[in-house]
C-alpha cells in the first residue's frame, strides 16, 4: 500500500502540473488533480488504520516536456500501473471509489487535445505586463520558492491533520490546505505564463513529523510574517510595471494575516490542552 | 552564472533526493536559522558512483546542491574534496550571505567525507553535522529594512 500511496502522490503533482501547461484542458485537469488529492488522503488514512508506518518521499517527476501529449500519455501509464495495483487496498468500497475515479480520469484525459508547450521555455514574459529586470528577477525568485513552499505547507497541515484526531486544530489546518492549494495554483499559473514551471521538490520528512508543536507554529508564524515582507516588497517592485500585479501581491499579502491568526489560535489552544 | 543556466537547476535540480542504502551521509547546516543540506552517496573503491541531496533551504541552496552534486558525481572522492576546499577559498570574495548556502552544501560533503572514513572503521559510524561559518543575518536585516 505504500507504494500505492508514492504512486498517486505522484500522479496527483503531474496532473496538476498539466493542469497548468494546458490551455484548452486545465480546469479539467485541475478537477482531475483534486480528486487524485483526494484519493491520496484516503490511502494514507488507510496506512494510518493499518499501523503502518509512511512519509512523503517520492521519485523526481519530469515534467519538462516538448509535447503536451507526452505529458498526458505519461500521467495515464501512472494511473494504468495504479489502477493494476488496486488489490493492495483492503477496503472495497475505498478500492472501487479509486478504480471508477481512475478509469473516468483515463479516460478523460485520453480526449484531451494535442497543445503547444510554453511553460518551461524560460522567457520570462507575462502576457501585456512589461517587467524592469530586477522586478522580473526579484518574481522569478519569488515564484521559486513560495511554490515550494506552499507546496510544503499542504504536505504539513496534511501530516498533521491525517495524524489528528483534535476537531478543533483539524478545522483550522482544512483551512490552511485549502488557502495554500490556492496560493499554490495562481503560483504555479504564473511560473507556467512565464515559462519557468517547475515541480516543487521533494519535503524533508523532519518538516512533517513535528516533534515540538509549540515550536512548529511559532517559526510558522514568523514564516508568515516574512511572506508578508515579500509580498509587499514585490508589489513595490512590480507596482510601476503592473497595477494588476501589484494588487494580485497585496491580495496574497493580505491573506497571510488570516493565516496568522488561525495558527496564533492553534498556538493558544494547543498551549491550554 | 548566466540566468539560463540558474533556472535550469531551479527548475530540475539534478540529484536531488534521498539514497535509502547509501553508503555515506553528510549534513550541513546553519545553527542561525535552522537551513540544512543532506547528502547521500553511493561509493565504490573510492568513487561516487551516485550522490544525492536534500535541502530545507532557499533556492540558492538547490542551485548550489544541484551544481556540487553535478560535479562530483563519478568522481573520486579525494578529487571531490578537492574541488569542496577550492570552493571554499573562492567563498572568500564573496558577500556573507551569498556564500552561506555553497558554503553549507560544502561542509555537508566534509561530513559525508568524514562519515566515509568514519565507516571504513566502523559500518554503523554516525553522521557528524558540521556548521557554516558564513552568515545569512546581513540579507535578512536588509531585507527587513
Amino acid at each position: 500500500m505504500k507504494q500505492i500511496f508514492i504512486d498517486i502522490h505522484e500522479v496527483w503533482l503531474e496532473t496538476l502540473m498539466a493542469g497548468f501547461v494546458s490551455k484548452k484542458s486545465k480546469i479539467k485537469l485541475f478537477d482531475s488533480s483534486d480528486i487524485l488529492f483526494k484519493h491520496f488522503t484516503w490511502v494514507e488514512n488507510a496506512l494510518i488504520k493499518s499501523n503502518i508506518d509512511y512519509n512523503y518521499n517520492r521519485e523526481a517527476i519530469p515534467i519538462k516536456v516538448e509535447n503536451f501529449s507526452y505529458l498526458l500519455n505519461d500521467i495515464i501509464k501512472r494511473i494504468e500501473k495504479i489502477i493494476d495495483n488496486l488489490d493492495v487496498i483492503d477496503d472495497k468500497a475505498l478500492r472501487e471509489r479509486i478504480l471508477s475515479d481512475l478509469t473516468f480520469i483515463k479516460y478523460d484525459i485520453s480526449l484531451m487535445e494535442e497543445e503547444k508547450v510554453t511553460a518551461f521555455n524560460t522567457k520570462r514574459e507575462l502576457d501585456n505586463i512589461k517587467l524592469k529586470d530586477e522586478a522580473r528577477d526579484a518574481l522569478t525568485i519569488f515564484l521559486f520558492e513560495e511554490s515550494y513552499k506552499e507546496y510544503e505547507l499542504i504536505m504539513i497541515y496534511n501530516y498533521l491533520k491525517a495524524n489528528s484526531n483534535d476537531a478543533f486544530l483539524n478545522r483550522i489546518f482544512s483551512i490552511l490546505i485549502d488557502e495554500s492549494f490556492f496560493h499554490l495554483r495562481s503560483f504555479g499559473q504564473m511560473m507556467a505564463d512565464m515559462g519557468i514551471l517547475a515541480i516543487p521538490r521533494i519535503i524533508n520528512e523532519e518538516l512533517y513529523k513535528v516533534a515540538d508543536m509549540s515550536a512548529f507554529l511559532k517559526d510558522g508564524i514568523n514564516e508568515e510574517l516574512n511572506a508578508k515582507e515579500e509580498c509587499k516588497r514585490l508589489s513595490d517592485a512590480v507596482s510601476q510595471d503592473s497595477d494588476e500585479l501589484a494588487k494580485f501581491f497585496d491580495l496574497i499579502n493580505n491573506q497571510e494575516n488570516y493565516h496568522i491568526a488561525l495558527m496564533e489560535e492553534a498556538l493558544e489552544y494547543y498551549a491550554k490542552s | 552564472m548566466e540566468m539560463g543556466e540558474i533556472l535550469e537547476h531551479m527548475m530540475e535540480p539534478k540529484n536531488y533526493g534521498v539514497i535509502e542504502d547509501s553508503d555515506c551521509e553528510g549534513l550541513g547546516e546553519n545553527p542561525q536559522n535552522g537551513e540544512k543540506v543532506a547528502l547521500y552517496a553511493k561509493i565504490e573503491n573510492n568513487r561516487i558512483l551516485d550522490i544525492k541531496f536534500q535541502a530545507i533551504g532557499c533556492s540558492s541552496t538547490i542551485v548550489a546542491g544541484s551544481i556540487f552534486t553535478d560535479s562530483v558525481k563519478n568522481e573520486l572522492i579525494e578529487e571531490a574534496d578537492i574541488l569542496a576546499d577550492k570552493i571554499l577559498d573562492m567563498l572568500d570574495d564573496k558577500p556573507s550571505e551569498e556564500a552561506a548556502c555553497s558554503e553549507m552544501v560544502v561542509m555537508a560533503y566534509k561530513s559525508m567525507y568524514q562519515n566515509y572514513s568514519d565507516r571504513l572503521k566502523d559500518k554503523n559510524a554516525l553522521v557528524v553535522s558540521k556548521s557554516i561559518s558564513y552568515s545569512c543575518e546581513i540579507e535578512q536585516k536588509e531585507e527587513n529594512k
